[in-house]
């Protein structure tokens, strides 16, 4: 039973002037428990709206979603209390201290103001609980926000951008709670545009641009999506030029180690020989297997991508 | 109290004592209300002139006749209206609660507020008079002076509805002020043109929530003797009387109009993205 699963679930934003716009557009995915799913999506593509939908902040105008198995409204607000969420940036009264923006938390989940206390420990606030919320610096807000959604100990975290703002080390102290609560069995929904930091942490992600859903899967498989490989000649542009008059390359980028292209017949061989026809004699041939940067930026782009550094 | 309505009370306490808007406009009301009964306590002191219960529970209570009741809608602006800009409204709903429950929480703020700012002239001008050692009547409150606490009661509900109303619409406590106080203004001027009319539409003036909440507020509407009083002595200097629809009706429309006004901003959260 998948914990959070979606099908077709979309938002119009319709504007006075009577445009539309689809947030999100037939959004299917589907998290199962113990995942540290990674949301990736430049900003703008449908992460946020995508998540508000299953918070209960945004109504769908398509689809539909369920949490914990079940999509009728009365037991997605009673799974609700099995989730910690934070979205966009924290949502905080800025005129009451963190400690006390807490046991507002607190009390809505039913948590007792001991919790409290071993929340704001746990992301190194302890000693900064009874400062008003608007005093504290961009990390110290995401941590309390992250503390704020560990308050009842939910089954399904969902943490929206959580490393907005945050120097690397708190970039740091964010990934090691989300490892500890993953190797505790919770589930992890991450919506991010940080591509490296879902690399890091995740088992699996989905991509959504343009409000819709390109890929998911588990990290592995997204990055082993098509075969790439690695090309090095004398000239790596004289490879660029002759691979635009080769119909199986559908993704071609130049980078420092040389060209990277994906073969959608996976043959390697095949571009081999294409290239000796063309009077290129490659000095390294060999798979590639690439980043999850690369395979986002292929599919948010659809083009070739030249990478600078 | 049920469970969750002591929760959403919880975090409504949680919330405004600790908001500087809160105890500013609180401490208006106390100042006002101390100076008023201290000029009346003085004013006693001259010869023909009394500060005593029950004949002065008209004066007292006259704050709200005098505009203190603008301070409820005025609060429930600037303690609801922040909760869309701080995202804290939106934060409530992913923490657990329903927007129902959320807006439920408003509500329940709505109705502390009406008592608070019905108590507070009620004490303060109720102490003063028992401590101006006037010679007090052989009861302290007259039934009327309870009709009149409950139609003040009746219209603070309704200008604390629309403060709640006009909050969840507009989303903003500036901008949701401005049109509070513009909504005032304007609401004078569509009298004035309704007045004008030959047709049914004169009549209409009488039943705009403003012109409902003043006439409601009048001591005079509460006190036949006091109306009478007054009118003999406009009738004899050759003016018109007063003349008040029947409280009873009023009251009515004023609690309609809070329904009307709560109801529209609970359709607004429940149908408009957080």
């Amino acid at each position: 039973m998948p914990i959070v699963a979606t099908h077709d679930l979309s938002k119009r934003y319709r504007s006075l002037r009577g445009k539309s716009v689809m947030a999100a557009d037939s959004v299917s995915i589907s998290v199962e428990q113990g995942q540290v799913f990674g949301f990736l999506g430049p900003n703008g593509s449908g992460k946020t709206t995508t998540i508000g939908m299953l918070l209960g902040i945004i109504r769908p105008t398509g689809g539909r979603f369920s949490l914990f198995g079940s999509s009728a409204p009365k037991d997605v607000l009673a799974a609700r209390s099995c989730i910690g969420a934070t979205i966009e940036t924290p949502n905080f009264y800025p005129y009451l201290s963190g400690r006390d923006n807490l046991r507002i938390a607190a009390t809505i989940k039913g948590v007792g103001h001991a919790r409290v206390e071993e929340c704001l420990s746990l992301v190194d606030l302890a000693d900064q609980g009874h400062r008003r919320f608007r005093a504290y610096s961009m990390g110290m807000k995401q941590r309390l926000a992250l503390a704020a959604a560990m308050l009842n100990d939910p089954e399904l975290i969902i943490l929206d951008e959580p490393a907005n703002g945050l120097d690397p080390q708190g970039m740091r102290d964010i990934r090691r709670i989300i490892r500890s609560l993953a190797a505790r069995g919770r589930t992890i929904f991450l919506s991010s545009h940080l591509l490296w930091e879902v690399e890091r942490v995740c088992s699996h992600v989905a991509i959504i641009h343009k409000g819709k859903i390109l890929t998911q899967g588990s990290v592995e498989e997204v990055v082993s999506q098509g075969t790439r490989a690695l090309l090095r000649a004398d000239t790596n542009d004289e490879i660029l030029n002759a691979l635009k008059g080769y119909a199986a390359a559908a993704v071609v980028r130049q980078t420092e180690e040389g060209v990277i292209v994906t073969l959608t017949d996976g043959d390697l061989v095949g571009v081999n020989r294409f290239l000796a026809r063309q009077g290129i004699y490659l000095s390294h041939l060999a798979p590639y297997r690439d980043s999850l940067e690369s395979i986002f930026m292929d599919l948010t782009d659809g083009k070739p991508v030249p990478e600078d550094s | 109290m049920s469970g969750k309505l002591q929760i959403l009370f919880r975090i409504e306490v949680l919330k405004t004592r600790s908001r500087v808007a809160f105890w500013v406009i609180l401490l208006l009301a106390v100042a006002l209300n101390t100076i008023f009964t201290v000029i009346s306590v003085r004013t006693a002191q001259f010869p023909g002139r009394t500060f005593a219960l029950p004949d002065s529970w008209p004066q007292i209570l006259g704050f709200h006749e005098g505009g203190g009741i603008f301070l409820v809608p005025v609060l429930m602006i600037l303690l609801c209206a922040p909760e869309y800009t701080w995202r804290t409204g939106r934060q409530m709903v992913i923490n657990g609660l329903s927007r129902d429950q959320a807006y439920g929480g408003k509500v329940l703020l709505l109705g502390v507020l009406t008592g608070l700012f019905l108590l507070i002239p009620i004490l303060i001008g109720g102490i003063g008079a028992l401590v101006s050692g006037d010679d007090s009547g052989p009861q302290f409150v007259r039934l009327a002076d309870l009709a009149y606490c409950a139609g003040l009661t009746a219209a603070l509900l309704q200008g604390g509805g629309m403060g709640l109303m006009i909050a969840t619409l507009v989303r903003s406590a500036g901008p949701a002020l401005g049109i509070l106080f513009l909504y005032m203004i304007l609401e004078e001027i569509i009298a004035v043109l309704l007045r004008l009319s030959d047709t049914v539409l004169r009549h209409l003036a009488e039943y705009l929530p403003m012109h409902v909440s003043e006439e409601l507020r009048d001591d005079l509407a509460w006190y036949p003797d006091l109306l009478e009083s007054v009118n003999a002595d406009l009738i004899s200097e050759g003016a018109a009387p007063y003349a008040f629809r029947p409280v009873e009706e009023l009251v009515l429309i004023a609690l309609i109009y809070a329904v009307v006004f709560v109801g529209v901003g609970w359709l607004s959260q429940r149908h408009r993205d957080l």
